[in-house]
């Protein structure tokens, strides 16, 4: 996911695009992302089903925090710690 | 928010961040896994250590740019929640609530394990029990002191390792000479195919574990848009380079793979190598780096639960709230202490297979 978010970011931002390329902000997340496919599908039935119980339980305690996805979960905002460079246009797609 | 006016201290330096990250991956643990991917990769073990370092170190980058972009402590919760999706995000953060909730529990247990084994006449709860005692304490006291206590006990972890390495070049010098301690033989394993090497690889990315915790502590961090990412690139490149060299040299020693018991194959090597002496010196190691796994593991789990209590995704007064005076998330390293209490009624065993299980790194990374 954290790869995924670099593409996310690149593809939506152009200051980040600028910064970090098509090899750095695509490529090179991509191949991290299937990497970490390839060990997803390497684990064993038990982890697996381990891992979907807890994620329905997240996905309960967010149904619950955004009213059925209605709307989105909440967000102190904390302008102290906000980044100064954060791109503007990413911030406004949220 | 209980108060505004009370942050995370920026005290950690690059050296210590490093630190922390190496001590959750625990590079002691090469030894504890040997067997089990020799066993896999058909005696290859450097290759696969070597495949996954270097593909970890894409999804390193990746933390890297992330963590330039949004430096604060939420990791891959605040990532995906800024970059993607608050919804994503949100989900992305439960799952690494599983490993960073239960982790320090499966550490502090398999610690305990090892004094009880050496000790066996004093019960293992009072282990656990001081396991957690101390390390919920420094948490709680400052991350400047658990910093400290963290990077001392690191230094003894990797001279335990060195002096590891070094045993097993003296062991191989002694038997066949120099030309025997350059050699190909523990790259290529035993006719390993490429399906074997692949398969110890997806092993050996469990020994990764912990090497993004780093960026929880990115609000504790000087300087943290350049310190984080080199910090979580510095882990990954060490740490992996620790595994490869450990995993040549003891593959040097012990060619091949098969052992008597392949999930202690490491103590059965260094025996082989060192005397008792060494065998007592390397419990220390094993017992101590246990400890700063642990010590870094609640850190990071108590940052992560900050992040989300201070979005209010998990209830703010509890779990965004820090301590007036020690600047730190008081419940939250609680909280992770009590759960790992439940360990008093598992068993190494069940542990330990939930270790190998643990389902949700890969997701998140």
């Amino acid at each position: 996911m954290v790869n995924l978010s670099v593409i996310f970011l690149v593809s939506k931002d152009a200051d980040a695009r600028r910064q970090y390329g098509v090899l750095r902000g695509m490529v090179v997340p991509l191949i991290g992302a299937l990497v970490n496919l390839w060990l997803m599908s390497k684990l064993d039935i038990n982890a697996f089903i381990l891992g979907l119980i807890w994620l329905s339980i997240g996905l309960a305690q967010l149904a619950y925090l955004t009213r059925f996805f209605r709307r989105e979960p909440p967000e102190v905002a904390f302008d102290e710690s906000e980044p100064e460079s954060a791109p503007a246009s990413v911030k406004a797609t949220l | 928010m209980t108060d505004n006016n009370i942050k995370l201290e920026r005290t950690l330096s690059l050296k210590a961040v490093v630190l922390f990250g190496l001590a959750y991956m625990t590079p002691l643990i090469v030894l504890g896994t040997f067997g089990v991917i020799a066993s896999t990769s058909n005696g290859a073990v450097p290759t696969a250590y070597l495949i996954t370092t270097v593909a970890m170190l894409f999804t390193a980058y990746s933390y890297g740019i992330m963590a330039r972009t949004y430096p604060v402590a939420g990791s891959a919760y605040t990532y995906a929640r800024r970059a993607i999706d608050s919804r994503v995000g949100f989900m992305v953060g439960w799952s690494v609530l599983l490993d960073y909730f239960f982790l320090p529990m499966v550490i502090w247990l398999i610690g305990a394990a090892y004094l009880n084994a050496r000790f066996p006449e004093v019960p293992s709860w009072i282990f656990l029990l001081g396991f957690i005692g101390i390390t919920t304490f420094l948490n709680i006291y400052g991350i400047k002191l658990a910093s400290k206590v963290n990077s001392l006990l690191m230094v003894f972890q990797i001279l335990v390792i060195a002096f590891f390495v070094l045993l097993s070049i003296r062991h191989v010098f002694a038997t066949g000479g120099t030309d025997s301690l350059f050699s190909l033989g523990p790259f290529l394993g035993e006719d390993a195919g490429f399906t074997a090497i692949a398969a110890g690889a997806a092993v050996a990315a469990y020994s990764f574990l912990g090497f993004d915790a780093v960026t929880t502590l990115t609000e504790e961090t000087i300087d943290p848009k350049r310190n984080i990412p080199k910090a979580i690139m510095l882990t990954a490149l060490i740490g992996g380079g620790i595994y490869v060299l450990v995993g040549y040299t003891t593959q040097l020693v012990h060619p091949g793979n098969s052992f008597v018991n392949s999930d202690s194959a490491a103590f059965e090597i260094a025996t082989t190598i060192g005397a008792d002496l060494f065998g007592a010196i390397f419990l220390a190691g094993m017992v101590l780096a246990q400890f700063t796994s642990g010590l870094a593991a609640q850190a990071s789990a108590s940052r992560l639960l900050f992040a989300m209590g201070r979005d209010a995704v998990l209830p703010p007064k509890l779990f965004g709230a820090l301590h007036s005076r020690f600047h730190t998330p008081v419940f939250n390293i609680v909280l992770t202490g009590a759960i790992g209490i439940i360990a008093l009624f598992l068993d190494v065993l069940s542990a330990a297979s939930f270790i190998t299980s643990v389902p949700l790194s890969p997701l998140r990374w």
